[in-house]
């Protein structure tokens, strides 16, 4: 009798578990974002907070500088979820086991998981410290859901991508500013919005297709990214 | 483990332009098949080549089962592989990394079937991580690891480094029931480092059509 084989998200699900369970002993990854989002959060509201700008003005800069500690806490420790497997050398082991479509899943839900944690320490600290009002929590939370699945899933894809690189860490920095840049634009703007009390349906809209176009290219592209 | 047979037809591999060894060409369908050669002479190459981790500059390498060719994808779960440059999570217990392994290749993993392939190694279930094992029981880790799917087919790359005489009589024991019912492919640079052979290839660095198969 064939053993029973396990689906798809199974596979995947198994390899977001490893992971979780190695960064519970080690910490290096939420270390090193926790660490940098602290900083960053500590320097902008010690810059920022005493000036009193106009309030329009004041919710734009919010928003921006939210993604920017988001973005770069974010940049810290995602990429390391398959750079560490070729460091180590467990890439070779996971190859042979996995195909990239399940590996890349598998990460990216675990950086998705990631980000969350980042998102839940840093949105309340970073409205405490600048005295950010937000005027619909439903929207900020729609807009952190679907800018961090996308974050997510591009970081993995490229850290699938440099993972086997020369100087992997700027690699991965140089082509992520052109591929988030079209993520960051519309959340920043949906931040914006929800600060001010309104669903902004524009900018979530770009940031669903852009979601939706990096699951499909992720998932099309990821042999060829992790395993090739 | 199903009747299986593995094919390499016109196997070649170059680097940069440098031929690393051309014309491999063997036909297994059980008992085991040595690579020998010297350093740099593309056995440990040739035998990811044959797992489909790296792909050949020429030729084609073909893996059946129960009648059938295997795509690319079906190969992991039949083609069992170790080798050097094989490691592991050193932060989990070899059956925690056994565990994984089995659930990402698809594979429900029970704690007592992984123990039992531990044993089969000489290694036991206790909880020391992997960063603290030794390069004997790392190597015995890699040797549970290219069974861990019951394979179809085995590819082991100096199956016997850094192991004592227990290792070397574990190794020889799980090769000698795989071969008997599919093809063993184990690769070093001596045929005293590998178990016994029903045929060897030979292949050497930088000749032509370097593939020599004594039987």
């Amino acid at each position: 009798m064939k053993p029973t084989r396990l689906g798809f998200w199974s596979r995947a699900w198994a390899v977001c578990a490893k992971d979780a369970a190695q960064e519970g002993k080690r910490r290096i990854a939420l270390g090193s974002i926790f660490f940098f989002a602290a900083t960053a959060l500590a320097l902008v509201s010690y810059a920022i907070g005493p000036f009193g700008l106009p309030a329009d003005a004041r919710a734009s800069l919010d928003a921006a500088l939210l993604w920017i500690i988001l973005f770069f806490s974010a940049a810290t420790g995602l990429p390391r979820a398959l750079v560490r497997e070729e460091e180590t050398g467990t890439g070779l082991a996971l190859r042979v086991v996995a195909p990239g479509a399940v590996v890349i899943a598998g990460k990216a839900a675990f950086n998705f998981l990631l980000f969350l944690a980042i998102a839940a320490l840093s949105v309340p600290a970073f409205a405490v410290l600048l005295e950010w009002r937000i005027e619909s929590s439903a929207a900020l939370v729609a807009v952190v859901l679907l800018g961090g699945l996308g974050l997510s899933i591009v970081s993995t894809f490229l850290s699938a991508l440099v993972a086997r690189a020369g100087q992997r860490n700027v690699l991965f920095l140089v082509v992520a500013f052109p591929l988030l840049a079209p993520l960051l634009l519309p959340a920043i703007a949906a931040t914006v919005a929800a600060s001010q009390g309104s669903f902004a349906a524009a900018p979530l809209r770009v940031l669903v297709a852009y979601d939706g176009a990096a699951i499909c290219a992720a998932y099309l592209l990821a042999g060829a990214a992790w395993e090739d | 483990m199903a009747s299986a047979r593995i094919e390499a037809v016109d196997l070649s591999k170059s680097f940069a332009g440098v031929p690393l060894f051309t014309g491999v060409s063997f036909l297994l369908d059980r008992g085991v098949l040595a690579v020998t050669g010297p350093n740099g002479s593309g056995k440990t190459t040739l035998l990811k080549i044959l797992a489909g981790l790296v792909r050949p500059s020429g030729g084609k390498v073909r893996v059946e089962s129960e009648g059938r060719e295997l795509s690319r994808d079906e190969r992991r779960s039949r083609v069992g592989w170790s080798g050097p440059d094989l490691a592991f999570y050193p932060e989990l217990t070899a059956e925690q990394n056994l565990a994984f392994f089995r659930k990402a290749a698809g594979f429900v993993s029970e704690p007592d079937d992984l123990r039992a392939r531990l044993a089969a190694v000489g290694l036991d279930g206790s909880g020391i991580a992997v960063e603290h094992f030794s390069t004997g029981m790392r190597q015995r880790l890699r040797i549970a690891f290219s069974f861990l799917l019951d394979p179809a087919v085995v590819l082991l790359d100096e199956p016997m480094a850094g192991l004592d005489a227990d290792g070397r009589q574990a190794v020889h024991r799980a090769v000698a029931s795989a071969s008997g019912r599919g093809p063993v492919v184990a690769a070093a640079t001596d045929l005293e480092d590998l178990p016994p052979a029903d045929e060897v290839l030979e292949i050497g660095r930088r000749e032509t059509g370097n593939g020599r198969r004594k039987t």
